[in-house]
């Protein structure tokens, strides 16, 4: 590819949309020229990904006037000019990479094993374990219900069980797994395990798996690196280049076709370098909820399958409760009804909510699905199971403290992203879901990708970090403003004070204080652009971040949440044994909604 | 009534355009063409160019439950010594007690017998581990037709491509097993409530046509009179929830061990049936039907359909099949256009029926505060709804309305 090419096109080929962005000369900096989209043609007449492609270079031809074009061939097509355009791709249409995790035991190799696939931006269909009391039919059955592309297999540091690990190969054999993308082809294996139980292994298998150094070659080490290259490696050969059209997509491309959740995390990067803080991130799809902590030891995904706002709507409700979801409703609306609702939404997945009560349904599923996976990320994050407190050996993951919940202290800015939150009719209401969803602690900014760049970002990222990082700050992301909470503040009764503030606007506006009592919710506006120099003093016994009864002060941004204050409890359920939920719930909602003339 | 006690695992351009795109099928007398294999190596039971009955058995497997004996474990030695000490072969059958492995030990001593737990087929013996691998309690597969027509395909051991005529009518989900039955109608209108005492006992084994919603009580009584399976436009979700024994998580369905089978063409809540797809299936009653429930709702998606087969397909020869999706590919909401028949799939107006009217171009801020492209539909009584183009799916049913 021609490095000299005026314009980056950068794809995002999902499940039922092939989106492309026109990246170039934007005034004098690197930015999007204009966006189209047509549908994804994986299936049926079609069953060529690139057709959709070639429909959508069409419409960003025409709406921008880029001669992005070739001239028509014989058959009348036209295709993208190399001369005039590189082509990144991300995918993660036919559904991505589905893998089922194999392992010795659950808490150890079979963690190990979902961290490794899930940071190779893999859909974890299932994780089976040796040690679970489980008879190995129903394991079998379970692998064959998975559907997976590939397996993984771990078990067995170097040396170590053998037998254990043979029997599972023996188990993924007489499953008989075969591929969703060629019907007569059996589905790879990837063996991560015992490097001494290798050929036996194989034998098991009946095939030679794709081996890569055991992921936890001895207890204490953990080494996801090399496995995830191999998962990766499957992604691209066994799933990408089965997928109708997608050598003849890799042909175009600069650089190889990223999974979309690899790629999310490389843009998530890009902002730990320029904020040198932590960054939280969900993106919520319509069957999933991925969580990524980004940081300086890297990025750690989690997938909450199975918590998404379309097909597994459902699910979100039926795992937080149906009184949980029906708690943030200011609208009445019975419990059949909801469900019906619901229900309705999961099998016609693309409609959207029309009324006032249909858009609370789903922001409050919204809040449910963050919570839920927040503390599914949590257990993802953990500390390796099977490391002694007192061992002398070295995460290799780059983490030195333990992780139990999230360090908010450490965390600087929450990124929303998916359909709920950057389609939100107001932004402040993204903001919204975003605060009582994750309920982050301290000081952090909240921002959306309201274009659904974040993707696009990261693949130009991997060969023009700096257009990359352009495109991010000035046409991806949106600031919805900024969350101040307390880390602890427990010896504070309900109603006291739990700090004094001061806001001090950056563009020498009025200077205000107050007083924010455990319990309160208050909105200080403040707009998108604009900062503040905020001063806060907190009680004997609150947190802010800095210990208890620490000043703190920082720069804080704006946004059509303004600066939130929240004093809630960090678990909002304890709310309402006083002052009813329900009166709890409009004195919120309106507190957050900015006033008229307002940025919303 | 015969029920299909296989995982369905056919697909259809049909079935995946059908999802895919927003649209919804039911036609009379469609060439349809459908692959029908089994999740497991079996035997086909018919050849290429038999004529088939939607009942018609085309193949069968044995599933079995699988018990691996650890031989190791129990003669407390090494993998390899108990591979060697295995004294039966895959393909054995044996009974409970029947001896696995023997060691022989020094006159008679450190001997010892790893025996069978229980009466089976030996399926596997590893030589790694020395484990056995019992197949226990195995149970028939069988694989029905659901369509009548000829088989033109045979996958050896796994199934067959079978070419008939039928009226297809698809649902949105479905629930429970195959079945194959006489179709019969419990009520007179598309938009009738089922209610238990339009449930009787002559319904048994049938494919039963309700209207807007079937109640709990009438699907107890459709369980407790032994109905096949019940076609109905809509079903209330709790109500769903008893018939399964647990909640819907995700709409990926087919293997429920349940009865009656249940498919929904409309949604959840009372939702009135499509006036034209009710009448197509009246006309059929007394024909035998087949009801696939399996419902996939993602990416390779698939819808619950009925088959009410033709009784001949008139020696339709394969070659001159046409290609059905086209057809069934008509429902992208980027087709839409005045004239045509919809039903309204957004919560507020769900399973109202009418024809478009008008693309208002640019968005339409919506009550709810969200701004999408409108799509003006013109419903019975003249009035003119607009809802968010996203929320109308096409329905693709010829008339006698002239739409």
């Amino acid at each position: 590819m021609n490095e000299a090419t005026p314009y980056r096109v950068l794809v995002d080929c999902g499940s039922t949309t092939t989106k492309v962005v026109l990246v170039g000369d934007h005034d004098g900096r690197f930015g999007v020229l204009g966006r189209a989209e047509a549908a994804t043609t994986v299936e049926a007449p079609h069953d060529d990904v690139t057709v959709g492609l070639r429909a959508a270079l069409t419409s960003l031809a025409e709406e921008t006037g880029a001669p992005l074009l070739t001239a028509p061939d014989r058959e009348g097509d036209r295709h993208l000019d190399p001369h005039q355009a590189e082509l990144l791709a991300t995918s993660s249409a036919a559904g991505g990479l589905r893998m089922a995790v194999v392992g010795l035991v659950r808490a150890m190799t079979a963690a190990s094993g979902e961290r490794a696939a899930l940071g190779a931006g893999a859909l974890v269909s299932d994780v089976l374990a040796y040690s679970d009391p489980e008879p190995a039919a129903r394991q079998i059955q379970r692998l064959r219900r998975g559907e997976p592309d590939a397996v993984l297999l771990c078990g067995g540091t170097d040396g170590g069980a053998t037998e254990q690990v043979v029997v599972l190969a023996e188990r993924i054999a007489k499953a008989e797994l075969r591929s969703r993308h060629a019907a007569a082809e059996p589905v790879p294996v990837v063996y991560a395990g015992n490097a001494a139980a290798l050929a036996a292994v194989t034998a098991a298998l009946g095939a030679v798996p794709l081996a890569a150094p055991n992921v936890r070659a001895v207890l204490e080490h953990e080494d996801l690196g090399p496995a995830r290259e191999r998962i990766h490696d499957v992604f691209l050969h066994h799933v990408m280049s089965r997928a109708p059209g997608y050598p003849a997509l890799q042909a175009l491309c600069a650089a190889p076709v990223e999974p979309t959740p690899a790629a999310f995390a490389h843009a998530l990067e890009l902002l730990v370098e320029a904020d040198a803080g932590e960054v939280l991130a969900v993106d919520i799809g319509g069957a999933t909820t991925d969580v990524y902590s980004a940081g300086g030891a890297g990025v750690v995904r989690s997938v909450a399958a199975n918590l998404g706002l379309s097909f597994s709507i459902g699910h979100v409700c039926h795992a937080a409760g149906w009184d949980r979801v029906e708690r943030w409703l200011t609208v009445a609306m019975g419990e059949q009804d909801l469900r019906n609702l619901v229900r309705n939404k999961m099998v016609r997945p693309t409609t959207l909510p029309e009324t006032e009560a249909e858009l609370q349904v789903e922001q409050a599923v919204v809040r449910e699905a963050l919570r839920l996976a927040l503390a599914q990320h949590v257990v993802v994050r953990s500390d390796l199971r099977g490391v002694r407190p007192d061992g002398p050996a070295a995460l290799r993951l780059g983490r030195t403290t333990p992780a139990e919940g999230i360090d908010w202290r450490r965390v600087t800015m929450v990124v929303g992203s998916g359909g709920p939150l950057a389609h939100a009719p107001q932004r402040w209401q993204a903001a919204a879901m975003l605060v009582d969803g994750l309920r982050p602690r301290g000081i952090t900014a909240l921002t959306v990708d309201a274009s659904f760049l974040l993707p696009h970002v990261g693949v130009l990222s991997r060969r023009h970090r700096d257009a990359a990082r352009q495109v991010l700050f000035h046409d991806c992301l949106r600031p919805l403003g900024t969350v101040v909470a307390p880390l602890r503040s427990e010896r504070v009764a309900v109603g006291a004070p739990l700090l004094r503030w001061e806001l001090r606007p950056s563009d020498a506006g009025e200077t205000r204080t107050g007083v924010l009592r455990r319990g309160e919710l208050q909105r200080l506006p403040l707009y998108a652009g604009a900062s503040a120099a905020l001063h806060l003093e907190p009680a004997k016994g609150v947190d802010l971040g800095a210990g208890r009864g620490v000043p703190l002060q920082a720069l804080v941004g704006g946004g059509p949440a303004g600066v939130l204050l929240d004093g809630r409890e960090e678990d909002l359920e304890r709310h309402g044994r006083g002052v009813p939920w329900q009166t709890l719930l409009q004195r919120w909602r309106a507190e957050m909604e900015p006033g008229p003339g307002e940025e919303s | 009534m015969r029920r299909s006690a296989t995982t369905p695992d056919d697909r259809t351009s049909a079935d995946a355009a059908g999802l895919a795109h927003p649209s919804v099928l039911a036609r009379p007398a469609l060439l349809l063409r459908r692959s029908r294999r089994l999740p497991i190596a079996g035997e086909v039971l018919v050849s290429a160019g038999d004529r088939v009955e939607p009942g018609t058995v085309v193949a069968r497997a044995a599933a079995g439950t699988l018990l691996p004996v650890n031989v190791a474990r129990q003669l407390d030695v090494d993998a390899s010594t108990a591979a060697a000490a295995v004294l039966v072969a895959p393909g054995a059958v044996v009974v409970r007690g029947q001896p696995l492995a023997r060691l022989h030990g020094l006159a008679g001593w450190l001997g010892g017998q790893c025996r069978s737990p229980a009466d089976g087929t030996v399926r596997e013996v590893s030589p790694h581990t020395g484990q056995v691998l019992l197949e226990v309690a195995s149970v028939a597969l069988e694989l029905m037709a659901l369509l009548g027509g000829r088989v033109v395909e045979v996958a050896e051991g796994r199934g067959v491509d079978i070419v008939g005529r039928a009226t297809l009518v698809q649902g949105i989900v479905g629930v429970g097993g195959e079945v194959v039955g006489e179709l019969a109608a419990a009520v007179s209108r598309h938009d009738a409530v089922l209610t238990s005492e339009l449930i009787g006992p002559e319904l048994a084994g049938k494919v039963v046509l309700g209207g807007a919603l079937v109640t709990g009580s009438a699907l107890r009584r459709a369980a407790a009179v032994g109905v096949g399976a019940l076609i109905t436009g809509g079903v209330d979700d709790a109500d769903l929830a008893e018939l399964l024994g647990h909640e819907l998580s995700v709409a990926v369905t087919g293997h429920e061990v349940i009865r009656p089978t249940l498919v929904v063409t409309g949604g959840f809540g009372r939702v009135p049936q499509d006036p034209r797809a009710f009448a197509m299936l009246n006309r059929r009653l007394g024909s035998p039907a087949g009801v696939r429930a399996a419902t996939r709702v993602r990416a390779g998606a698939q819808r619950p359909e009925i088959l009410v087969s033709e009784p001949d397909d008139g020696g339709c020869p394969a070659d001159s099949i046409p290609a059905v999706g086209g057809d069934a590919r008509a429902g992208r909401t980027a087709d839409l256009r005045p004239g045509q028949r919809v039903r309204l799939i957004g919560a507020t107006h769900l399973g109202r029926i009418g024809v478009v009217a008008g693309l208002p171009p640019g968005r339409h801020t919506f009550s709810g505060g969200g701004r999408h492209p409108a799509v003006e539909v013109q419903v019975p009584g003249g009035r003119t709804l607009i809802v968010p183009r996203a929320n109308v799916e096409l329905l693709d049913a010829p008339g006698d309305d002239g739409g």
